[in-house]
């Protein structure tokens, strides 16, 4: 059989897979916002940690995070770095979220903090953030698809084609499963990529090299001993100062457990216990990393000169002597990495654009809402395809800024939890002071007096003015603050 | 915190459940010394090869795994009041 072809039935198969693990789900939740949401809080611990691993590595580790060892070496281990501090809020949030979701039924994380703090504003506010900065992290996923389709079927399958298939199956999905779709299909998704990652991890250095120490070793003689110091590289080949790495670390870490889709699959798990143990057992997921690094180092001596350097993982299965078997099933590890964080994202800019955005401007019943989230699931899926098609690179800009965005709703979360002194103003002070001091250095980063990530900047003017302007005004109701706080 | 742990319906493994939260919260702010700095500075450089992994490769490997252990020693000895429907007392 032709090449061509064994590879188009491997993933045709993957997708049919995928579609079917997330459609049955749609049988079994009931036809309500709470189902569709949060999936009547019945997510079991198989599902939620996968929900939680898959969500979070994206086309981005599977291209980038190969793209950032082949080109900068040790700098690519902030990506393993962050996940093991960036986690462990969660094991304190995640189950207060929970209880109070079950008491109250919220399902997202703007309506926490909308009625802790009461305030209608700040939760229109994080809808429309949310839903700008998901939808080019959406595009990223759908690009990440239709890239890999299109350079190892040698252009048989064009970019439109590959992201379009790719995400009507994810769209079909999420339309009627809502997150248990999500949820089953990031199972599959998780363990095929899981084992893909390690297959090839293992696989690239013992074939180029006979093994992982001969191939840092090979790297060392190359003359590239440098590039496996820590910090490691920056983008020009240059080191990387401490300064820059220690911070890109710290700010993805405190925005790691706030991410809106990522907080609010606190709700979906079936108990309290489900919830910690999943984030107990996520580090596990982070050690499958190891071996996407070790892809992009197999090819620094073997490949060298690759541009982009995130196109690494494709040329190197394009230029091996590899069975179209092979080759198809990588493919679809890629599309499962694309697929799991962007249905995931899907479903929350919806949820979240018509919860917390729409719904809190008007009256809906919960038929007409949960039909006008699946009906933004379409119009977002859409407006993402569109970006896709005719992207250019104020996308990438506009998503790495989002990081240091996100970690700004940290300490309101945590004053949410933990702080009865907080107030409506000073959480609205620090929050919205610490994204425009965020956005004004990273638009202006000359203006910076330490080389350090603007999120650091954005932090601590949050913080400042959470602290003095809650102190300086008068306590938020108490009755209602107790009900947050005593929620641990 | 401290007013919390006053209430009066608090659980009664109080102490067990303080001193294995803080212990665990050290560990953490261990672990991000050790990774971010200047632990990760002292042991930043490629050899010796340990496992055949650079030694600031293997420097995170072995954090991730401390971290590990230290939520899974801390979901163990912490009291937490989760009965089986997940509901707080």
């Amino acid at each position: 059989m032709e090449t061509g072809t064994v590879i188009l039935i491997v993933v045709g198969l993957y997708l049919l897979i995928s579609l079917l693990t997330g459609i049955i789900p749609s049988l079994r939740i009931t036809k309500s916002v709470g189902g569709y949401v949060a999936g009547d809080r019945s997510m079991n611990l198989f599902v939620l940690y996968f929900v939680l691993g898959a969500s979070i590595f994206s086309s981005f580790a599977f291209l980038g995070g190969p793209g950032w060892a082949y080109s900068r070496g040790a700098a690519a281990f902030y990506i393993i770095a962050y996940g093991v501090i960036g986690i462990v809020p969660l094991y304190f949030f995640g189950p207060r979220a929970w209880r109070l979701g079950k008491k109250y039924g919220y399902v997202t994380q703007a309506e926490l903090l909308a009625d802790r703090f009461d305030s209608t504003f700040l939760s229109v506010m994080l809808a429309i953030l949310s839903v700008v900065v998901f939808i080019p992290y959406l595009t990223l996923q759908m690009v990440g698809a239709g890239y890999v389709l299109n350079v190892i079927s040698e252009g048989l399958i064009p970019f439109w084609a590959g992201a379009g298939v790719t995400y009507l199956i994810v769209l079909i999905y999420v339309y009627f499963s809502g997150v248990m779709g999500v949820g089953w299909s990031n199972a599959f998704q998780g363990m095929f990529m899981m084992v893909m990652a390690w297959v090839l991890g293992i696989y690239l250095p013992n074939t180029l090299y006979g093994g992982i120490g001969p191939m840092f070793e090979a790297i060392m003689k190359s003359g590239n001993t440098a590039m496996l110091e820590a910090p490691g590289l920056a983008g020009d080949g240059s080191p990387w100062s401490w300064w820059e790495y220690g911070s890109a670390v710290l700010v993805s870490a405190v925005g790691f457990s706030v991410w809106p889709h990522f907080f609010m699959r606190s709700y979906a798990a079936k108990n309290v216990k489900t919830m910690r143990l999943s984030v107990v057992l996520y580090p596990t997921f982070l050690l499958f990393l190891v071996p996407i690094l070790l892809i992009g180092f197999s090819a620094v001596v073997s490949f060298p000169g690759v541009e982009p350097a995130d196109s690494i993982l494709p040329t190197i299965l394009m230029q091996l002597d590899l069975p179209a078997i092979v080759i198809g099933l990588f493919c679809a590890g890629a599309l499962a990495a694309s697929m799991s964080s962007g249905d995931a994202i899907l479903h929350s800019a919806a949820s979240i654009a018509i919860r917390d955005g729409v719904s809190r401007l008007t009256t809906l019943t919960d038929k007409t809402e949960r039909l006008l989230i699946q009906l933004s699931v379409l119009v977002i899926g859409l407006i993402a395809y569109l970006f896709a098609v005719v992207i250019d690179i104020s996308i990438v800009a506009l998503l790495l800024g989002a990081y240091g965005g996100v970690a700004q709703i940290f300490p309101v979360i945590f004053a949410m939890f933990y702080w009865r002194r907080a107030t409506k103003a000073g959480a609205l002070a620090g929050l919205f002071g610490g994204i425009v001091v965020n956005v004004l250095f990273l638009v202006m980063p000359e203006l910076k007096p330490l080389p350090v990530h603007e999120g650091v900047y954005g932090l601590i003017v949050n913080l400042i003015l959470l602290v003095s302007v809650s102190l300086a005004t008068t306590p938020d109701d108490l009755k209602r603050v107790e009900k947050f706080i005593s929620s641990g | 915190m401290s007013k919390f742990n006053q209430r009066k319906n608090a659980p009664a493994k109080l102490v067990g459940m303080r001193s294995s939260r803080l212990i665990f919260i050290t560990v953490m702010i261990l672990t991000a010394l050790a990774i971010i700095w200047p632990g990760h500075a002292i042991f930043s450089s490629a050899t010796p090869l340990i496992f055949g992994f650079p030694l600031s490769f293997a420097w995170i490997i072995l954090w991730v795994l401390i971290g590990f252990c230290a939520m899974t020693g801390l979901y163990l000895t912490d009291s937490h009041d989760d009965n089986i429907n997940g509901e707080t007392n």
